[in-house]
């Protein structure tokens, strides 16, 4: 999903457009305003509450236990970071420039844990290495022992976010090795550096923007995960909002963690544009020949088996643990057809929502791509919240603001669905607006001379043109719909399970069979046809 | 010390062990030489450059540098230790690092060498850009910069791989004039590959010509423009009709008559005769076969595309106030004033 949300738009194909008629301040401005002032209220409104609490502002913002919180969330994403670093330079460099065996396979391989929730890694994680899981029960048989070192908390999570957020980098790197004009390298060897070199003065620089990028993604991942740091009980922002949510009266305190790790995100996110800026340095000339291939000799065998290491580790296993639970859940009697339900409720949800947010994101989409000024380009911005913000604080700050001012809509699907709109609104741009700029300006304008208007021409020849670009972005708002968990959990009605939801309840009872099957329909409907795009693109 | 600064013997190359991309090629290089390294695309003659960098090992042959053995079939000499440095098509500038830093990256590290990469920053003329990145360069400053960063760690000899094919005519002509203009005055000793011709011969003190893996002349530049040895160097060479005609006594005998030219063939040999456009002369007259098919006004001349009672068409370049109207019926004579180089299957032997 990240080529989609980080798409840089390219130059504008008109920089001075006409005074806007009429037509297109009814259809496309007052449409974008409206939706960006529905985004923009009940963010503002969990503001206006974290500073309004009972307590005063600056006693709960350094309270010892949130500058633990803000500790423990910094210190995880910087680990699972480095963790990913070190997981996925190796294997990135031995999959694309290296004559390691099967290298196809194993890139396919080591990048497939991207389809797996981070709520059904912990679970798998604390299913197979938890006090009540397959490892204990192991021991028990063999040796007797009945209690095994906890594994809960920060290792636990490191572990897990690691295993399921190392690909986001792995896939930069690759692209950007395989991308890499092989003669820089070959300069630096004729001017006599060794192959060792070589790779920590010129490739290694070289691959500083990929890992940022990269990077960029996992601590966003490991700053907004709730599901693995929720199962894990390692208190980080997103578990700490959701149990005073749960827990206290005053909702205040949850707003004021809230709006810390809204801080945090933007100022990650505004470290990262700075950086980006200052790398398109690094962009290379188009080159003609693909990387050169160094010789493992020796090194084979140790290379095939770190890989092979990973893949076992971060798929395999858990795809194992998975099928034991499932098959003993079903020999325990559990009942397959109880899936049905959550089942259709997260399909019907998920699909009211791409439909939703592909249709709130063409106003824009269609300003910003035919009328790029500073104008269009904030209300793009604007819109792209949804990306810079958790899911559970946006979940949040729509209880607040339903609470108070929308209670018809307070714990209903269609409040579930705007959640997911503002959620996803940023992936549905991203393929709205690329599809948007291959119809050249010229076809509407040829359609305008022919004695069109400007409704006539969007129904005619700009739509079918951007339908597969409207199809696409649906489709990856239905699947990460699908996974999301946070937001489903605050923002359901009562009594409406999803398959997201479902698996939460059971593992959270530690009902770990009752987990596996709804798990692993989850994965095979909403990742694998995703996983596949993503990753056949990048090999 | 050896006489060349390289030697290549019997080097061949094959990819997949059956075609050669390189096949028993044979070529030196004197110390101080241009030597100019010209074919078609996918002769190899990138292929040939790359061994001798040491990026490609040869399947077959032996490679010396200054009378050292740097690859045969036991040993191979990595890249990094044959201080030959390159010049790549598209520069290969070192994106992270700036102008002055991608001329000092081959040099050792201490204060004589932030002097020498200066040195070379003056001597192509950017010492004003020494603080720029490379996508802050214009083509011609980054061609600079390559070949400044190439010549620093003053290696044995320089390799350019089509260094100029990305920059445009007008610029090309320039640059060209300059490189060359600084590899003569620092001695240097280089190979040169491109497919352009005119640039092999502005380049290159000798031209070598590949074609399809395999040398097929080597020489100065007038002797390949001259005297081809092959139908294949002439024919690339450019500006160049075949003529067929039969070897007789004394001379050839073509379907425009007879050209008294003695050749080593046998009577009766089928030849081909090369026929530059400026050795073709005609007059119209009355009643010929031959005619004129069309005029190409080229500026300071004309070129005229004639058409012979065979049907082969030949090219004649005349004076560009000579205008003479398309269809009018010709005499077509030959008027070279040197020898014409015919060829037997291919090969000449003049």
């Amino acid at each position: 999903m990240a080529e989609y949300t980080t798409q840089p738009l390219t130059p504008p194909l008109k920089s001075h457009a006409p005074r806007p008629s009429w037509r297109t301040v009814f259809l496309l401005w007052i449409p974008a305003f409206l939706l960006v002032i529905t985004i923009l209220l009940p963010v503002g409104y969990l503001v206006v509450r974290a500073l309004g609490g009972e307590a005063a502002i600056w006693d709960l913002v350094f309270r010892v236990r949130n500058l633990e919180i803000l500790w423990n969330s910094l210190v995880l994403a910087i680990s699972v970071t480095f963790a990913s670093i070190g997981i996925s330079l190796p294997i990135a460099w031995l999959t694309t420039r290296s004559n390691l065996p099967f290298k196809r396979g194993w890139a396919l391989l080591t990048a497939l844990p991207l389809v797996i929730p981070s709520y059904i890694g912990a679970y798998l994680f604390v299913s197979a290495m938890g006090p009540r899981g397959i490892v204990q029960g192991w021991l028990e048989v063999l040796f007797g022992i009945e209690r095994i070192p906890s594994l809960y908390g920060f290792p636990g999570a490191l572990y897990v976010l690691t295993m399921l957020t190392y690909p986001y980098i792995l896939l930069s790197l690759r692209a950007a090795l395989s991308g890499m004009d092989p003669a820089v390298e070959e300069a630096a060897r004729s001017l006599g550096h060794t192959p060792w070199q070589t790779f920590l003065r010129v490739t290694l620089p070289q691959l500083r923007p990929a890992l940022a990028a990269g990077s960029l993604l996992v601590v966003l991942y490991a700053l907004r995960d709730f599901g693995a740091v929720a199962i894990l009980r390692y208190d980080t922002f997103t578990r700490a909002i959701y149990i005073q949510y749960q827990s206290s009266l005053d909702r205040s305190a949850a707003a004021v963690l809230s709006l810390i790790l809204i801080l945090l995100t933007l100022i990650i996110l505004g470290l990262e544009t700075r950086k980006s800026t200052s790398t398109r340095l690094y962009s290379s000339s188009s080159h003609v020949r693909p990387p050169s291939i160094v010789p493992l000799g020796k090194w084979k065998w140790p290379a095939m088996l770190f890989c092979g290491a990973i893949a076992l580790v971060a798929l395999i296993f858990p795809a194992l643990n998975l099928v034991y639970w499932l098959v003993r859940g079903v020999q325990s009697g559990e009942q397959i057809s109880s899936l049905w339900r959550p089942s259709w409720n997260s399909l019907s949800v998920s699909l009211a929502a791409a439909f939703v947010t592909v249709a709130a994101s063409l106003p824009i989409s269609i300003l910003r791509v035919r009328r790029s000024d500073q104008y269009t380009f904030i209300l793009e911005r604007l819109t792209y919240l949804g990306f810079a913000l958790p899911g559970i604080v946006i979940a949040l700050a729509l209880v607040f603001f339903g609470a108070n001012y929308v209670l018809i809509l307070y714990q209903t699907t269609p409040m579930l669905i705007f959640a997911y709109m503002i959620l996803f609104l940023p992936q549905a741009m991203g393929a709205v607006q690329s599809s948007l700029l291959h119809v050249h300006p010229n076809l509407e304008e040829a359609g305008r001379s022919l004695g069109k208007g400007p409704l006539q021409v969007f129904r005619g020849i700009t739509f079918p043109l951007v339908q597969p670009g409207l199809g696409a972005g649906a489709a990856l708002v239905f699947l990460t719909a699908m996974k999301e968990l946070p937001a489903t959990l605050i923002l359901s009605p009562l009594g409406f399970k999803t398959l997201a939801t479902s698996i939460w309840g059971a593992v959270s009872e530690a009902f770990f069979a009752q987990a596996a099957a709804p798990a692993l329909l989850l994965i095979l409907v909403s990742s694998v046809p995703m996983a596949f795009l993503t990753i056949r693109k990048q090999l | 010390m050896s006489l060349y600064t390289i030697e290549c013997s019997n080097l061949s190359k094959t990819f997949d062990g059956v075609t050669a991309a390189v096949y028993d090629l044979n070529l030196t290089v004197q110390k101080g030489e241009i030597l100019a390294l010209l074919g078609p695309s996918g002769c190899g003659k990138t292929t040939t450059l790359r061994m001798i960098a040491g990026f490609e090992r040869p399947s077959n042959g032996i490679i010396r540098v200054e009378g050292n053995v740097v690859a045969n079939g036991q040993k191979f000499v990595p890249p990094e230790k044959r201080g030959i440095s390159l010049v790549f098509q598209e520069h290969a500038l070192f994106p992270h690092l700036t102008a002055f830093e991608n001329v000092l990256f081959g040099l050792k590290k201490n204060e004589e060498s932030r002097k020498q990469a200066n040195f070379y920053l003056r001597l192509v003329g950017l010492e004003n850009l020494g603080e720029r990145y490379p996508h802050a360069l214009s083509g011609g400053e980054r061609q600079r910069v390559a070949l400044a960063r190439a010549m620093a760690p003053q290696p044995v000899l320089i390799l350019f791989d089509e260094p100029f094919s990305n920059l445009d005519a007008d610029r090309r002509a320039r640059i060209r004039e300059e490189v060359r203009a600084i590899l003569k005055a620092s001695g240097s000793t280089a190979i040169f590959v491109t497919h352009d011709q005119e640039e092999a011969l502005f380049m290159g003190d000798r031209l070598a010509v590949l074609n399809a893996g395999r040398l097929e002349q080597i020489g100065t530049p007038e002797e390949i423009f001259h005297s081809p040895a092959t139908r294949f160097v002439a024919e690339f060479m450019g500006s160049t009709d075949f003529l067929p005609g039969e070897v007789a006594e004394d001379g050839i005998m073509t379907e425009i008559g007879f050209i008294e030219q003695p050749t080593y063939f046998p009577n009766g040999t089928p030849v081909e005769i090369a026929i530059r456009f400026d050795d073709v002369a005609f007059e119209p007259a009355a009643g010929e076969k031959s005619i004129v098919l069309a005029r190409y006004f080229k500026g300071a001349y004309n070129i005229y595309r004639l058409r012979l009672p065979s049907g082969r068409l030949l090219h004649a370049m005349q004076p560009h106030t000579r205008l003479i109207r398309p269809g009018t019926p010709v005499r077509v004579y030959l008027e070279p004033g040197h020898r014409l180089t015919c060829f037997h299957e291919e090969r000449a032997n003049s």
